[in-house]
């Protein structure tokens, strides 16, 4: 009987579970992490749904889009659904603004109702900018989305086991096959010098009143969530420190102000630092390492910088497309070997 | 023309109307040292017509081809966006959303669609896009539907009107007189000009029988991942619009003629829930829900904004029968009121300012 390990309960690693276990309901699936729900990366992520080609680099073009088509129709689907608010997942439109020219990002055909702001139209906003787009998508709240999801996992019998993997050889007992969603930590366990953190301070507040999001081009952004607001933010890279800092936040804070005074009445609720699991290209490919006389055959998933939870779905379906293909051969040897016996 | 050296004016209704033309009269008259304005009504925030309703701006349950409609609506939208974007957002209620405005498509009489993409007013609004193929393709399970997009905003009249009332009370030349009028003429000696804001009220203050109220149902609801604006037409099941607001989410509607039960009717209720649930199905399980009743000032013949010289000679501005549209066109009527007193209480130039529009009319007070 095979047995699957998927390390990392991130959204990307309960995703990735989630979609395996669905497909191959009899299955034996584990989920490993040292860190759960608040815990994790994820929880930090504003959710916005905004995947852009420019920020993903290495990652072929249609490789992507389908990453990208496939979670916008798996959260435009929750929207509608009756589960939405549990879900976390609703309907946002917002503005990018900006002073450059630029191409166009490649998430606007994906996106609803993207379309550029005319000169009349931007001369709403207090600060001066030469150009702007306005598009509808969607926020998911990490906090909810994850407890769904891990609703979902328990639902099917999947056990989490709290564990600090080092190296995937202490798995290789009593797994066969390791879905490697660990994020940032495939620095040290898998020994990947291609995945860098891109540190990100943000602050979340209370602004009821606010219903938009609102990205400019200089390290500002404002990302309603159902409760909160996400301020942001930083963009640090190589920088580790996890702990919350006070410039960055003094700056985070005045420059959306700038963007919006009305924020001067929100409510400050709570600071966070954590870092984007950078990679170039996104991982998501299968690998078998051998330990003396075993071996692990590996999916990985992992590498999605600030694209975690928008390419999470999308990702996860890929991922788990591979692993399909993995057990299959597996099965295909057995039956080779049976069949000369 | 006898020279008038008094400026005594008084505004009967405190609701939406009534203080924004108090605020857009000290705006005229700020140079007018003896000016007094006072505010008498049988009822304040959040109390008042507008106070339940959810405050959103679009020109509704009026005739949207009459031109005053439109200009009035326009001024005022451009208000209430430069707010949103000042500091007053948050503690004045005012909401910038993004509005989804759907149809069952007709398809027995296609001018009907068209009619409706092509509304009146969508020129005054921003971003206005009539939603493509695709972008229809996520209402599906509402049926074949039309439908556009654009920005609008909601005013928490709960809020705004006592930001309002404190920058008003902190003007020496006005006083706020807590009392029902019962007949204009009681006011004969007491001053030079009376507004008339009395909504509802003037059916009987001042005899006008086309004055009629359209009850409205509404549900404040606990739902605060619903950020946009949704509110559909269908051909058989009636309409229902969902309006965020900061606390809680707005479901509505209905449009009673003549009908003054102030009772929340389970009926009511019933087809509210149901036509939101049918928009946004995560409805179906939001909770906290606390039915309210309005009466909307609807009137015959639309907005009754003139000057009217009364048999007992009192100089009358009249300002009511706003129906739908209090919230809408309330900057706006405020204006072009105070152009006719102007007319009748004559002020000089006022003083050149930077100030933006929105900051001249009123101040946040802390």
């Amino acid at each position: 009987m095979i047995r699957v390990a998927v390390v990392g309960a991130g959204v990307v690693g309960l995703s990735t579970a989630l979609c395996i276990k669905s497909q191959h309901p009899s299955l034996s699936v584990t989920i490993i992490a040292n860190r759960f729900l608040d815990a994790t990366t994820s929880d930090g992520a504003g959710g916005l749904f905004r995947p852009d080609q420019r920020f993903i680099g290495g990652v072929e073009p249609s490789v992507l889009k389908d990453w990208c088509q496939t979670s916008f129709d798996h959260f435009n689907n929750l929207i509608f659904s009756n589960i939405a608010a549990e879900a976390g997942v609703s309907q946002v439109s917002g503005y990018q603004l900006f002073n450059d020219s630029r191409p166009d990002p490649s998430y606007k055909d994906i996106v609803y109702n993207f379309r550029y702001l005319t000169k009349e139209e931007l001369t709403i906003f207090p600060d001066h900018y030469k150009y702007g787009y306005f598009c509808t998508t969607f926020y998911v709240e990490t906090r909810k989305y994850m407890k769904y999801l891990t609703k979902l996992l328990n639902e099917k019998q999947v056990p989490f086991i709290k564990k600090k993997i080092h190296s995937f050889e202490e798995l290789v007992e009593n797994y066969d096959i390791v879905v490697n969603c660990i994020g940032y930590g495939a620095k040290d366990v898998c020994h990947d010098n291609l995945i860098r953190p891109i540190r990100g301070q943000m602050i979340r507040v209370r602004a009821p009143w606010i219903k938009h999001f609102y990205y400019t081009d200089d390290n500002c952004y404002m990302i309603p969530n159902t409760d909160t607001i996400v301020l942001g933010g930083t963009r640090q890279l190589d920088d580790e420190n996890t702990t919350v800092d006070l410039n960055d936040k003094d700056g985070i804070w005045q420059r959306c102000l700038r963007l919006c005074p009305s924020l001067a009445q929100a409510e400050i609720l709570w600071d966070w630092a954590g870092l984007r699991p950078n990679r170039e290209p996104i991982r998501v490919e299968t690998e078998t390492i051998k330990y003396g006389n075993k071996q692990l055959l590996i999916v990985h998933n992992y590498g999605h910088g600030g694209n975690g939870i928008s390419l999470s779905w999308g990702t996860a379906i890929d991922a788990a497309r591979r692993f399909s293909s993995l057990l299959n051969g597996i099965n295909n040897q057995d039956k080779q070997l049976t069949s000369k016996l | 023309m006898s020279k008038n050296t008094n400026y005594r004016i008084i505004i009967v209704g405190a609701g939406i109307i009534g203080l924004t033309t108090a605020c857009t009269l000290l705006k005229e008259y700020a140079s007018i040292e003896n000016l007094q304005l006072t505010i008498i009504s049988e009822t304040f925030s959040p109390n008042t017509t507008g106070d339940i309703s959810a405050g959103f701006w679009e020109p509704y349950g009026l005739d949207l081809n009459d031109q005053r409609i439109l200009d009035w609506a326009h001024y005022t939208y451009d208000i209430f966006m430069a707010e949103y974007y000042s500091t007053k957002a948050g503690q004045a209620g005012v909401i910038q959303l993004t509005s989804y405005r759907l149809k069952t498509q007709d398809n027995q009489q296609t001018s009907n669609d068209d009619n409706f993409l092509k509304l009146p007013f969508l020129p005054i609004v921003r971003h206005f896009r009539v939603l493509d193929n695709r972008e229809i393709g996520l209402f599906d399970h509402l049926g074949p539907v039309i439908g556009f997009v654009m920005s609008s905003v909601a005013v928490e009249v709960r809020q705004y009107l006592p930001q309002l009332q404190r920058f008003l009370e902190q003007d020496s030349r006005v006083k706020f007189i807590t009392k029902k009028v019962c007949a204009l003429k009681d006011l004969k000696d007491q001053a030079d000009v009376v507004i008339n804001c009395s909504g509802l009220g003037a059916k009987d203050l001042v005899d006008d029988r086309t004055v009629r109220p359209a009850r409205g149902q509404i549900i404040r609801i606990h739902a605060p991942w619903i950020k946009s604006m949704y509110c559909f037409e269908s051909k058989d099941e009636g309409m229902g619009y969902i309006i965020p607001q900061s606390d809680c989410v707005v479901l509505g509607g209905t449009f009673q003629l003549n009908d003054s039960n102030t009772i929340p009717m389970e009926n009511d209720t019933n087809h509210i829930r149901h036509i939101c649930s049918k928009i946004l199905p995560a409805l179906e399980f939001a909770k906290d829900a606390q039915e309210q009743v309005g009466f909307r000032p609807y009137r015959d013949d639309g907005v009754r904004l003139e000057h009217e010289r009364t048999v007992d000679g009192i100089d009358v501005v009249h300002c009511y029968g706003h129906s739908g549209a209090g919230v809408t066109l309330s900057w706006g009527c405020a204006k072009h009121v105070s152009e006719i007193v102007k007319t009748l209480l004559p002020v000089g130039e006022k003083q050149p300012t930077e100030l933006p529009e929105h900051e001249q009319l009123w101040r946040l007070i802390p």
